[in-house]
């Protein structure tokens, strides 16, 4: 049941917060340099690894999107805590 | 469209409590060169923007500049958060207070409530993106002189990534103008 796991991981979360970053910042750079190859690799490796923490965090923590296929019962998204609660 | 992501960009953490600075860093909020503005003038601009290049950076640019409206809300937030009145009462947060509570409002460092007039976009790509390339400017300048005015090292620690985001911003607009230059060349 949702109610029995610990609600946070801040250190998971942070690294969530960086692989992101180091997507987004990918995307921007790929935006006006498509056909850096090296970048576009990076892009999808870190993509990669972002997902897996995304997948990692959720089964163990709760949801990070409202659309999680695996919500638990009772429903946890509005209960999870919201970015403007948290101590990164 | 737009999803929500649990979590923030970057961290936004404070020390202390400080309604006085709370007061200030608004301005990043709802001002006008804040996250709102940037936000808006990007996703406005994207849509009758000639080149994929202008129409992916802007997009990009505009979701993550939502990301730091969120960011600096919650410093905001955090600063005022639990802050009895009568102590608001004595700080330059007290009209906020008087209008809106604690609540965030998109508004500037003196109470104005944010525009749409704080932003312009073009069907004239370059007018639009050198507007960019200016508000990028202004926001950096902005976070510069909020560092000046704070010693919290957390909130240091946010205002400085900001303020460097402005300047990868600005290189990526530079890019896309001289794409742009590029366009009407050929």
């Amino acid at each position: 049941m949702a109610t029995n796991r610990p609600r946070v991981n801040t250190e998971l979360l942070q690294r969530i917060q960086q692989l992101n970053f180091a997507v987004l910042e990918t995307v921007l750079y790929l935006n006006t340099h498509p056909r850096c190859r090296e970048v576009l690799r990076l892009h999808n490796e870190l993509s990669r690894e972002y997902h897996e923490a995304i997948d990692e965090y959720q089964r163990r923590y709760g949801p990070l999107y409202a659309d999680y296929a695996d919500a638990d019962y009772p429903w946890q998204w509005k209960d999870s805590p919201w970015p403007w609660e948290i101590t990164y | 469209m737009w999803d929500y992501k649990k979590y923030l960009q970057y961290p936004a953490n404070v020390r202390r409590k400080d309604p006085d600075l709370a007061g200030l860093i608004v301005t990043q909020f709802g001002g006008p060169d804040g996250e709102l503005a940037a936000s808006l003038r990007y996703l406005s601009q994207m849509y009758s923007m000639p080149i994929p290049e202008a129409r992916a950076t802007l997009n990009n640019i505009g979701t993550e500049e939502l990301a730091h409206f969120e960011m600096v809300g919650t410093l905001v937030h955090k600063l005022v958060d639990g802050v009895p009145a009568d102590v608001l009462r004595q700080t330059r947060f007290a009209p906020h207070y008087a209008q809106w509570g604690r609540a965030n409002f998109p508004g500037d460092a003196f109470g104005n409530p944010f525009t749409a007039a704080y932003i312009a976009s073009h069907e004239d790509p370059i007018a639009s993106i050198t507007e960019d390339l200016a508000a990028e400017q202004k926001a950096r300048a902005v976070y510069e002189y909020l560092l000046d005015i704070t010693d919290d090292p957390s909130i240091i620690d946010t205002l400085s990534f900001l303020r460097e985001r402005e300047v990868v911003h600005f290189q990526r607009f530079g890019e896309v103008l001289d794409l742009l230059y590029d366009y009407q060349d050929n």
